[in-house]
């Protein structure tokens, strides 16, 4: 476990990880939250539970803001990204060696607003980053950029 | 493309053709350091390189006018959330020892004051080498000292948990060298605070 926090939570899942080392890696953190406003939940497992700033987020998590709302998150390569009221962000892949710093971080805005910051995957192979809305695809190549999705294709 | 599809079928009536009309929007900001990789957008056949501050383009990938104005009005809570952006130190060391030179003493405080302004962080501790030895060799060079610098965090009370130790061997090189080139300034670790 990589956050600060001292939520219970985390330590249940520091007490997964040690006694199944090999689920360890997948499940590895990839970011942290690092500022919330108002209602902010996350889809794991099938599961739908609120976050909290500190809470680590992984990969495959769905992120989703109520109305009025707003999240702030940074990532494994420094990255950041942060979304607005009533919005919806899948963290569909992201895979980042900090040794040689190749990574691919792969996410789908389905509704509303997103500011991101790319970091260290992109400054090493840019375009290794994509984010998804319902009708376009952007590759990023190093910059930082705001993102609207009116949940249309 | 099913997307498309139901944009081409005005057939079935214009209360659905008018949902096709996309609110969708891509606006590069200006950068800080004032360099910009930019973004590609692609929408089927459609691709743009946005690569100018306040560049913009729509969910068919053309480009639209966008000002900072604009920015502020549709995006103003969502750039308001974005997160306190990393901050880095860095730390050198006596030759053979893990004892820091006294500039670098001082930047080892700063780091405690930059954790006590975030409400959340974590600490990269990430140690580079020269040129001397292979690459091999100075990934677990790097590594063994980002490791012993942790325990410095560690002793001082950060959790175990958010202080995370990389090894970057000789692959930044803080000034550049040929091979096998002993280089003080190069033998450091970064500490970065996000």
């Amino acid at each position: 476990m990589r956050s600060m926090t001292s939520k219970p939570a985390g330590y249940l899942i520091a007490l997964v990880l040690a006694v199944a080392p090999v689920a360890a890696r997948a499940a590895d953190p990839i970011g942290q939250i690092k500022t919330e406003t108002g209602t902010v939940t996350v889809e794991r497992a099938g599961k739908l539970a609120p976050v909290a700033i500190g809470d680590p987020v992984f990969q495959a998590d769905k992120i989703t803001t109520a109305p009025g709302s707003s999240v702030g998150i940074t990532f494994a390569d420094n990255s950041m990204m942060s979304l607005g009221p009533d919005s919806q962000l899948a963290l569909d892949q992201f895979r980042f060696d900090s040794t040689t710093q190749d990574g691919v971080f792969d996410s789908s805005l389905q509704k509303g607003t997103l500011a991101v910051k790319s970091g260290q995957i992109v400054h090493q192979t840019p375009e290794a980053m994509h984010i998804r809305t319902p009708a376009a695809l952007l590759g990023v190549r190093g910059t930082e950029f705001v993102v609207r999705a009116d949940g249309k294709s | 493309m099913a997307g498309w599809l139901r944009c081409l079928a005005p057939l079935l009536g214009l209360a659905l053709l008018a949902g096709c009309a996309s609110n969708d929007l891509v606006v590069v900001l200006p950068a800080a350091d004032g360099h910009i990789g930019g973004v590609v957008v692609q929408h089927g056949d459609n691709k743009i390189l946005l690569d100018k501050p306040y560049a913009a383009a729509g969910a068919d990938a053309k480009a639209v006018t966008v000002d900072a104005k604009d920015v502020d009005q549709i995006f103003g809570s969502t750039l308001a959330a974005r997160p306190i952006p990393p901050k880095s130190y860095t730390l050198y060391f006596l030759a053979d020892s893990n004892e820091m030179a006294a500039d670098s003493r001082a930047a080892f405080e700063e780091v405690f004051t930059e954790i006590a302004r975030r409400k959340a962080s974590e600490i990269v501790v990430t140690g580079h080498t020269d040129t001397m030895g292979t690459p091999d060799y100075n990934d677990k060079l790097s590594l063994a000292r980002a490791k012993s610098v942790s325990k410095l965090f560690t002793d001082r009370g950060l959790a175990p948990a958010s202080v995370i130790a990389v090894g970057r061997g000789e692959r930044e090189l803080l000034v550049q060298t040929k091979d096998q080139v002993p280089e003080p300034r190069n033998r450091r670790v970064e500490i970065t605070v996000r």
